[in-house]
């Protein structure tokens, strides 16, 4: 690796220090010089009309490459916003969905009226533009100074959650060590779990493509709405994701890519600085994500999501409020967090309005932390009693050092069972009894109220049952009963 | 029929005070240390991950099912969630196996373990017979769900967590299994926090 001399150095710590202020968010947003960066970004970008020529079997496709000009620039106040004008722009979702999506957020609609129905744009691939990802000079850069580059951007933005070491170099394993020889700027504590929790575009559009198969109408961030059976907000979870969507997306944490191995716009900024290059055709690209956190480009159109919540932390700078919404944004969506727990759908009832809170709130609540807080909200005594549960076992955990319970509780179900005489299914109610486990977290403190099977008898049984998920008897490595000799 | 109700309350009562008061005395979020003497399938459990101590030979023996990561990633539990943060301290000295997420690589473990080839793939992409051993790969693909990565320590490590006491891990090598409940739809699925 080469060593840097004191002019990249200080030209490194200079741009990531840039970079951790975006980060922090204080840069004031300036929308002004947005217009002007995006007016860059459209200079002599074409896109391809479609005409129709002809009718009937000798109906034609002709295609001509077009200019675009200067776009309509709309200004959205939240990552949900974001989300709703993105699919109305392409043609998923109607106007009236979408305010009738807003509603559902508690959001200011304004920004509705003007947005308009536009075919994707993808920006920067013109070969006379600089683009970063194929210049010859990438493989120079990723040859010298790009490694030891990208190790003092982890060591700055101090992201340990997901640095991980090369095994090429001993410099690289010693964070420490590098950062006291390069002295590169330490970020405010916590700045990625901000980022993380603060649920930017790329957080609503990641927990979209991750998840598969499970309720698409509770993965809309963190953000609280009020009817999860509204049916615009399901057409909305729908909205697919193609690969020109990617390509007009421009994203801050993404192409920021703090975590990442490969190249990213902070090492472009560097180059352009050593190199002297400072005309805006060519360093909009970065110069754009300073100041906006997501911009996505259509032909006439461009959205761009540059304001910053209000966020409420505690102590440890973690996002919380116990009163209210721990981040708002602007146009009112809000979003609810205890001690860095992101609250979700039942945000807005478990901080402000406790009283509303139902037995099925909490029953139909997947996570078990907000779960957990519900029910504390609830009262246990009286969640339990209402739910009719009986103590069917309790005993002394003595890995834990807890006492643990296990409970029934009477329900009524569907089950769909074949009926021989009518020769098809039918949908039968059926009473169970469901059982549960109370526990408690040795750490924490905290009391857990988790689900086991139907035929668990004991709290011992609940614990094995809980613990052995992966083992299978056909893997010799599955077939060992967890033994626990110790918890936290 | 009312004392009846008046002890059901008393029982329900009484169980969660009686838990309350056992976690208050003891409620310690201090680092602790895998047991250095510790056989191979003891296990400890930090929140929702169980970290249980296997052989290095197991590895050998679930050819398919898992693959080295060059780079290993330090976040044990996937999400992005704080209740999913159980972090390795370092990654110095860490091999890092993940589970295979694809049918496939499942298929051709089972069909190696009993000593056959794969079948050959249709013109469709489709293994010919899928039907084969079809219990036992769904089986497996089940243990696998809630299977996460396998770790080979060559030097001491730990697993951080910014709320659950840390677990110091000596050298060996750790599978890290998630916990597991029921949803209301009578589903099993990892636990999420």
């Amino acid at each position: 690796m080469a060593r840097l001399t004191q002019k990249q150095k200080t030209t490194v710590v200079k741009v990531i220090s840039r970079w951790a202020h975006t980060f922090a968010g204080t840069r004031p947003v300036n929308m002004d010089r947005i217009a002007k960066l995006i007016a860059c970004a459209y200079k002599g970008q074409t896109y391809v009309e479609r005409t129709y020529v002809g009718k009937g079997e000798k109906r034609k496709i002709k295609r001509r490459n077009r200019l675009v000009g200067m776009p309509t620039i709309h200004e959205v106040k939240s990552p949900i916003a974001f989300d709703i004008a993105q699919a109305v722009c392409r043609g998923y979702l109607s106007k009236s969905a979408a305010e009738n999506i807003c509603k559902q957020f508690g959001m200011d609609t304004s920004f509705i009226a003007n947005l308009r129905r536009d075919t994707l744009l993808t920006i920067g691939q013109r070969y006379s533009r600089y683009n970063w990802s194929t210049s010859p000079l990438l493989s120079m850069w990723k040859a010298t100074i790009a490694p030891a580059v990208s190790d003092a951007i982890r060591v700055a933005l101090d992201p340990p959650d997901r640095w991980s070491s090369r095994n090429d170099d001993d410099e690289r394993k010693t964070p420490k060590r590098f950062t006291a020889s390069f002295d590169v700027p330490k970020m405010p504590q916590n700045i990625n779990t901000y980022y993380l929790q603060n649920n930017t575009y790329s957080q609503l559009t990641q927990i979209r493509q991750e998840v598969r198969g499970a309720n698409a109408l509770r993965i809309i961030g963190n953000f609280y709405y009020n009817d999860p059976a509204n049916p615009d907000l399901g057409r909305l979870t729908h909205v697919p994701w193609s690969s020109n969507a990617d390509n007009a997306m421009h994203d801050r944490h993404e192409l920021a890519d703090v975590w990442g191995e490969r190249n990213n716009y902070m090492d472009a900024e560097i180059l352009c600085h050593l190199m002297s290059v400072t005309d805006l055709n060519q360093t909009w690209a970065y110069e754009l994500m300073h100041e906006a956190s997501n911009v996505m480009t259509f032909n006439r159109h461009v959205l761009v999501l540059a304001d910053r919540p209000t966020i409420r932390t505690n102590a440890d700078g973690e996002l919380h409020c116990e009163d209210g919404p721990a981040v708002t944004w602007a146009d009112g969506a809000k979003q609810y967090y205890v001690s860095g727990h992101a609250l979700g759908l039942l945000g807005k009832k478990i901080v402000e309005t406790p009283e509303a809170l139902t037995l099925r709130d909490i029953r139909d609540e997947p996570n078990e932390e907000i779960k957990r807080l519900a029910i504390e909200k609830y009262g246990w005594n009286r969640y339990l009693a209402e739910i009719g549960a009986t103590v069917l076992d309790r005993r002394e955990n003595y890995v834990d050092n807890t006492v643990e319970a296990l409970v029934s509780i009477p329900d009524n179900i569907s089950r769909r069972s074949w009926d021989h005489t009518r020769r098809d299914y039918v949908v039968n109610e059926i009473r169970i009894e469901k059982r549960k486990l109370i526990l408690a977290c040795r750490s924490t403190g905290r009391q857990y109220f988790l689900a086991v099977p139907d035929d668990v008898r004991t709290c011992e049984e609940g614990q094995r049952w809980m613990a052995n998920g992966a083992n299978s008897e056909h893997v010799p490595a599955f077939t060992r009963t967890m033994r626990l000799v110790g918890a936290s | 029929m009312a004392t009846a109700t008046l002890e059901k309350k008393t029982s329900i009562t009484q169980t969660l005070s009686d838990i309350a008061e056992a976690v208050e005395r003891i409620k310690n979020d201090a680092p602790q240390q895998f047991p250095e003497a510790a056989s191979i399938g003891d296990a400890v459990r930090q929140g929702d991950i169980y970290i249980q101590l296997i052989s290095e030979s197991d590895l050998d023996t679930m050819k398919y099912l898992y693959n080295r990561v060059d780079t290993p990633v330090l976040q044990l539990a996937p999400g992005n969630t704080k209740g999913s943060r159980h972090v390795l301290e370092s990654a110095d000295g860490v091999e890092m196996y993940l589970p295979a997420d694809t049918d496939e690589a499942v298929m051709r473990y089972v069909f190696a373990k009993h000593g056959e080839k794969l079948p050959a793939k249709r013109t469709n992409g489709q293994f010919g017979w899928s039907g084969q051993y079809f219990d036992e790969r769904k089986e497996v693909e089940a243990a696998l769900t809630l299977a996460g990565p396998i770790v080979r320590l060559t030097k001491p490590n730990a697993v951080t967590h910014p709320e659950h006491g840390d677990w110091k891990l000596p050298c060996g090598t750790y599978r890290i299994v998630f916990q597991r409940t029921v949803d209301e739809q009578e589903r099993i699925r990892r636990v999420l926090d």
